[in-house]
């Protein structure tokens, strides 16, 4: 910024609430990317700054809270938007930051951080501080290091720890390349003989000669995996083994019990000290690294704090290794400050070295946090080390130069991830062709059921409503019964209304082709050939003309499939493609390319019940928001869609394809109105819209598909995959192909489109199984009270506390209770929806339990003032049932 | 792809079921209509057959859920449970994580104990009677070979798609940790294999080293079964509702005693009938089984039967056949070995098109074209047959026409 004048305004702020990932993978926590925007006071409208942070909320660790935490971010930000702040020097930077976050300490008692929660909400505090220091630093055009006083020039980092998997040549070959730093980092297990030869494992291989580092520190991390009496047994044989010469003189034990435990960490370094000195080795120092919650007598624990006091007359001193997260201290400025006091608190005390001071962040940050650290490294005087993953690269880090922490919004880490977009002003709607996305309520008691659990549990919820008792064997089946006739069962969306034939007829793209073809529906010209028969796919194009499309004949995701070829050239092509790919040992099909839009027109019995046209990935510009803006939204309404919340848009290969080669990228702002492409495949999967098209359909579309689904015995409920030009318009006389016959097709694509009409699919197919098979059934019942019988491994797990939580969660009344070591039973009163997805995610369970079945048969109830955890069941239940 | 086994080539046991209700169609004077994977329909109408149709010998009226049931194990377990009905000590787990959990079941159940693979087509791949820990790992490590590579492995063509797909483990292709399998105790006493059509059981067959063993005869003995057994077969048939057809595997000390009477055991539930269990009885037996399985699906159908004839004539029209006139040639040399009559001709050699007359024994038209289907016949392959009825006459041994 050329001129940032002597006050900041904050224009705009915003929230992204995302799924963390620690080594690609989800990481199961929660992170919060702050995003704040400033112009210059006095020059409104320039081109602004913008300061990003990252907040890491981490429950206990933190002193933060599922939901709270976002509820008490959005507030903080609201406070935050349109305020001034000066920047006329960094004194005055900063002490408007204090003054701000000390204003939202204040507010952490009306989010429920009471007296008992001591320090609440550090987690999300730390990362809108860290907005604010960047923003303000990025104004002042100072890197934040500076805007934080600090006077370092280079900091040591430390290597990333070898995983405890890797094996004795792999564990070899990363400890050769890591000469350069100053300790050999190792992950730990639950295992002390396993810990004990990974650390003579890697003492041995650096003091070999390829190494030549005998006396490199070798640093452990445990993560909490030990028992107290597993940690007091590894460092006596860690002392035991330096007195013997095989291991070095110093090792670090990091993190070895779990957080409730760590009043025992100032009695295990004192067994450590006392056996080091007993090792009989001069200079044998066995160092436990314990993290900030040892050295904050508010946040450490009532057990922990006795230990401190009663340790302090026993000249028992505390671990002599702090591991300071700002996420965990509270904030960049905070970490700044508990470092000194550490270091001025425990330094030479009692002749012994001082206590040593590294600084990490949380699993699961991204580079936004890995910025702020290099940062905040320079900043801390005599800071012995950086260990964090991010920065593991090269052992020494360098003061960073850019302005503010450097790094800026990481959206192309966070788009698949985001759950929840909080903006001001409002962030953009997602739109298609004026209509906004829908938004479906009960995607809250759909979640809990896990990827693929709506899809399972639609059936069941209409059963039950129905009156209809169920036993549920897995997230995906379930039997429903009257009690008079025999049951229906179901997996997924195989229903008892089609037979076992039409499901391999239908999974057959050949067979399905002869025999649509047989029943005069249209489908694409094809033929399957021979592995390497390309000269009589060759006559065969001939014959059909061009465009064609190549692709193996059992093809999945798309792989080796060549689509409108036009030509010879990219004929021999697609074949040579084929050859190349994974699917290349097999058949091919070679089929006529329908120039159509995709869409999916459900069938039950002889009726059109549902059709959707499918389109590839996209966002619509409002002229004032980003492409990565823009998806972000669009993922957040997709979360509120109960069959597309675990299929976001995602940025990956072909959406970085595409937007290069629209000369985009997803800082870009696009035009309102304008469509900007994320993805080819119109795969809800990858991103893909659904829009409801069933009242537009053209009768002549309709009855194709009818016919195509009569074509196929034993067929009663299919999803018709159609590629039309126009679905308003008559068959004849446009391009049109039925290239596939799903006969377990998906039920939510049409029970919850994006945008449009939903349709009662489940509801219909259950009526129509209902009918068809002559179940008793009741009229519909809005509110349910319903008997769960639950079998399996459900008692001792925390089952009944579980059930609990969730039904408070879903505003359901009843109660559970134990009735033999391995069946637990529960009366449930509620809503329908909740009630019955309750009943479903009964056969989950918490993760120790492994429920074999779940009973659920209907009850006289009325709802109770709450759900209870009971030893019997009331009286007037047990002789409703 | 199967091994090419040349012209004479045998139907081999996964094919059986398929096969037996194919040449009883024919016999039966119906029009049949033949799709990859064992997909057939059968019927008198003019236009496409379609009145009856079949997947491995599986009739129509067996629910597409009831097969998936059949087909999961734990499930199976679960049902036959509830339905109170005796099944040995056992549960599922995967060959990864879950081989902690079987160590502890054994621990409980001790040896000996049978594995097999949890999901998908059931009676294949049993390993029974291992008696210690090191005969039990060596089976599950057997299950963690890609089931490509696995002799016994078939999949029938409704079985649930394998998400999991074979990874790489310390440089070997396998199977990966979250394949699942089953672990039940090893049960003593006579293995009975019942066959339920709609509800009655037409076939009891005592199988002295288990139906996956055929080095020994297997032998009838529904004459002699006790009633209580009978019972018991058909309840676990009705455990999984929507089977309209299924195989039970009993483990009795003693078939002409009740259950009352003895320990017994359910240890197999199959949707596939496998008749090549009966085939092992006699040929006729899983023939006149095959006719069993059709004549009760036309009978609920109502779709007539002709008298059975061992002579019949049929224009045939193939589709989607692989280097039409090699295949064509192939067909018409095992035709002749097998006595037929008529001709063939490649009608259309860009799109694989033969058509032609075929008279003869309904078991041999039946069997060249399940072949040919199936990729077996001399290593061509065909993707579509229609069969359909006309008059017995007097025609030259087979040939090619041009």
């Amino acid at each position: 910024m050329e001129d940032p004048g002597r006050t900041l305004v904050v224009k705009g702020v915003q929230a992204m609430a995302y799924q963390a990932r620690a080594e690609g993978k989800r990481a199961g926590v929660t992170n919060f990317l702050v995003k704040l925007r400033g112009e210059a006071g006095e020059s409104p409208g320039v081109v602004g700054v913008v300061g990003v942070g990252e907040c890491q909320p981490r429950l206990g660790a933190t002193g933060d809270r599922a939901g709270e935490s976002w509820k008490f971010l959005t507030a903080c930000l609201s406070r935050l938007a349109y305020r001034e702040f000066p920047v006329t020097d960094e004194a005055a930077a900063l002490d408007a930051v204090r003054a701000a976050m000390c204003e939202f300490h204040g507010m952490t008692a009306e989010f429920g951080g009471d007296v008992n929660w001591r320090e609440p909400f550090r987690g999300t505090l730390a990362g809108i501080e860290m907005a604010l220091l960047d923003l303000l630093a990025r104004a002042l055009e100072l890197p934040l290091h500076r805007l934080l006083a600090g006077e370092a020039t280079t900091v040591p980092a430390q290597a990333a720890p070898v995983s405890s998997r890797a094996d004795a040549d792999e564990l070899r070959e990363v400890l050769t390349g890591q000469t350069g730093f100053s300790a050999t980092r190792l992950q730990g297990t639950g295992d002390v003989a396993a810990n004990l030869d990974r650390l003579e494992a890697a003492a041995g291989i650096n003091a070999s000669d390829a190494v030549g580092q005998p006396d490199k520190p070798l640093w452990l991390r445990l993560g909490g995996r030990l028992s107290r009496d597993d940690a007091d047994a590894l460092v006596l044989a860690i002392a035991e083994r330096i007195g013997a010469g095989k291991l070095p003189l110093e090792v670090l034990i990091e993190h070895p019990v779990a957080a409730a435990n760590r009043y025992h960490l100032p009695l295990l370094q004192h067994k450590a000290d006392r056996a080091a000195a007993k090792s009989g080795r001069g200079g044998a120092d066995i160092r436990i690294v314990a993290d900030h919650a040892s050295w904050n007598a508010r946040t450490m624990g009532r057990r922990a704090q006795l230990v401190s006091h009663i340790g302090k007359l026993g000249r028992i001193r505390g671990p002599r290794a702090a591991y300071l997260r700002p996420a965990q201290v509270g904030g960049l400025l905070e970490t700044v400050a508990a470092a000194a006091r550490i270091r001025a608190g425990r330094s030479g005390r009692s002749g012994t070295s001082g206590t040593h001071i590294y600084l990490g962040g949380m699993d699961g940050g991204t580079e936004i946090t890995a910025g702020a650290l290099r940062n905040l490294a320079m900043a801390i005087p005599e800071l012995d080390s950086v260990a964090d993953d991010r920065l593991a690269a090269a052992p020494e880090l360098s003061a960073p130069r850019k302005p503010g922490i450097g790094v800026n919004e990481t959206y192309d880490e966070i788009i698949g991830d985001v759950t929840e977009f909080f903006a001001v002003p409002e962030p953009p709607v997602s739109t298609h062709e004026g209509m906004t996305a829908n938004a479906y309520p009960e995607v809250t008691y759909l979640q809990p059921l896990g990827s693929n659990g709506t899809k399972g549990h639609l059936l069941e919820r209409e059963a039950l409503v129905l009156g209809l008792s169920t036993t549920r064997y897995s997230k995906g089946a379930f039997v429903a019964t009257d009690g008079d006739n025999a049951g229906l069962s179901f997996k997924w969306s195989r229903s008892p209304l089609s037979s076992a034939v039409s499901l391999a007829l239908c999974t057959h793209k050949e067979a399905t082709r002869m025999r649509l073809r047989r029943a005069g529906v249209p489908v694409p010209k094809g033929c399957t050939f021979a592995e390497g028969d390309y000269q009589a796919a060759r006559a065969f194009v001939e014959r059909i003309g061009y465009p064609v499309v190549v692709k193996p004949a059992m093809g999945v995701r798309g792989i080796g499939v060549a689509a409108n070829i036009r030509d010879d050239e990219a004929l021999e092509q697609a074949f040579k493609q084929l050859e190349a790919s994974s699917l290349g040992q097999g058949d091919f099909i070679v089929e006529q390319h329908v120039n159509g839009r995709d869409y999916r027109i459900v069938v039950i019995g002889d009726e059109v019940i549902g059709a959707i046209l499918r389109e590839p990935g996209s966002v619509t510009g409002d002229g004032k928001s980003s492409i990565a803006e823009l998806v972000i939204a669009k993922n957040v309404a997709r979360r509120g869609n109960p069959h597309l919340w675990g299929r976001p848009i995602k940025y990956d290969a072909a959406a970085r394809f595409q937007l290069s080669r629209a000369g985009r990228t997803l800082d870009t702002v696009p035009a309102a109105g304008e469509k900007v492409l994320l993805s080819g495949s119109c795969s809800l999967s990858q991103g893909g819209d659904s829009i409801d098209v069933l009242d537009e359909l053209h009768p002549t579309i309709k009855d194709a598909a009818i016919r195509a689904v009569k074509a196929v015995p034993g067929l009663a409920f299919c999803g018709v995959d159609f590629l039309l030009e126009d679905h308003a318009k008559p068959l004849d006389g446009q391009e049109a192909g039925i290239c596939e016959l799903n006969a377990h097709a998906a039920i939510g694509n049409c029970e919850y489109p994006l945008y449009g009409t939903p349709r009662a699919v489940a509801r219909t197919l259950m009526a129509e199984c209902v009918t068809q098979f002559g179940l008793n059934t009741t009229q519909r019942q809005e509110q349910l009270a319903l008997h769960l019988t639950v079998r399996g491994r459900v008692t001792a797990v925390g089952y009944r506390a579980w059930l609990r939580r969730w039904a408070k969660e879903f505003g359901l009344t009843g109660w559970v209770r134990n009735v033999s070591e391995r069946v637990v039973e529960a009366v449930i009163i509620g809503d329908a929806e909740p009630a019955s997805a309750l009943a479903a995610l009964a056969v989950l369970g918490p993760k120790a339990a492994a429920p074999t079945d779940v009973t659920t048969t209907h009850i006289e109830a009325s709802p109770l003032a709450s759900f209870d955890v009971v030893t019997e069941a009331p009286k007037e239940y047990a002789n409703a049932r | 792809m199967p091994a090419d086994v040349g012209t004479h080539a045998e139907v081999v046991p996964e094919l059986r079921d398929g096969y037996e209700v194919h040449q009883a169609a024919l016999r039966g004077g119906l029009n049949v209509l033949l799709l990859p994977r064992q997909v057939m329909t059968a019927g008198r109408d003019s236009g496409d057959a379609t009145e009856l149709s079949f997947v491995h010998g599986v009739p129509q009226t067996s629910t597409l859920s009831a097969v998936t049931f059949a087909q999961d194990k734990r499930m199976r377990r679960a049902l036959l449970t509830s339905a109170g009905l005796p099944i040995p000590k056992g549960g599922s787990y995967s060959v990864g994580r879950g081989m902690r959990s079987a160590g502890k079941l054994i621990a409980r159940i001790g040896y000996p104990v049978v594995v097999k693979p949890a999901v998908g087509d059931n009676t294949i791949e049993s390993q029974t009677g291992l008696r210690d820990e090191q005969e039990f790992t060596a089976a599950v490590e057997y299950l963690r070979t890609p089931t490509v590579e696995r002799a016994e492995y078939t999949k029938a063509a409704y079985a649930l798609t394998m998400l999991s797909e074979p990874e790489e483990l310390d440089g070997r292709v396998v199977m990966p940790g979250s394949y699942r399998f089953l672990l039940e105790r090893h049960v003593s006493g006579q293995y009975l294999r019942f066959l339920v059509i709609d509800d009655e059981v037409r076939s009891v067959v005592h199988c002295p080293k288990g139906p996956w063993r055929t080095d020994e005869a297997h032998e009838d003995v529904t004459a002699t079964t006790h009633a209580g057994l009978l019972r018991l077969a058909r309840h676990a048939v009705r455990a999984v509702p929507g089977l309209a057809i299924a195989a039970v595997d009993i483990v009795a000390r003693d078939a002409q005693r009740g259950p009352a009477e003895q320990d017994v055991w359910i240890v197999e539930l199959s949707e596939r009938p496998w008749l090549a269990v009966q085939h092992g009885v006699s040929a006729e037996e899983s023939e006149r089984l095959g006719a069993e399985i059709l004549r009760t699906h036309a009978k609920q159908l109502s779709v007539s039967l002709d008298e059975p004839v061992d002579e019949v004539a049929v224009d045939i029209h193939i589709e989607g056949l692989t280097e039409s006139a090699a295949a064509v040639a192939a067909f018409v040399d095992a035709g002749r070995s097998a006595g037929l009559r008529g001709s063939l001709t490649v009608t259309d050699a860009v799109e694989g098109f033969a058509d032609g007359v075929l008279q003869g024994d309904p078991r041999e038209i039946a069997r060249l074209t399940e072949l040919l289907l199936d990729g077996r016949l001399a290593g061509h392959r065909g993707m579509l047959v229609e069969e359909r009825k006309r008059a017995v006459e007097e025609l030259d041994e087979l040939a090619v026409r041009d």
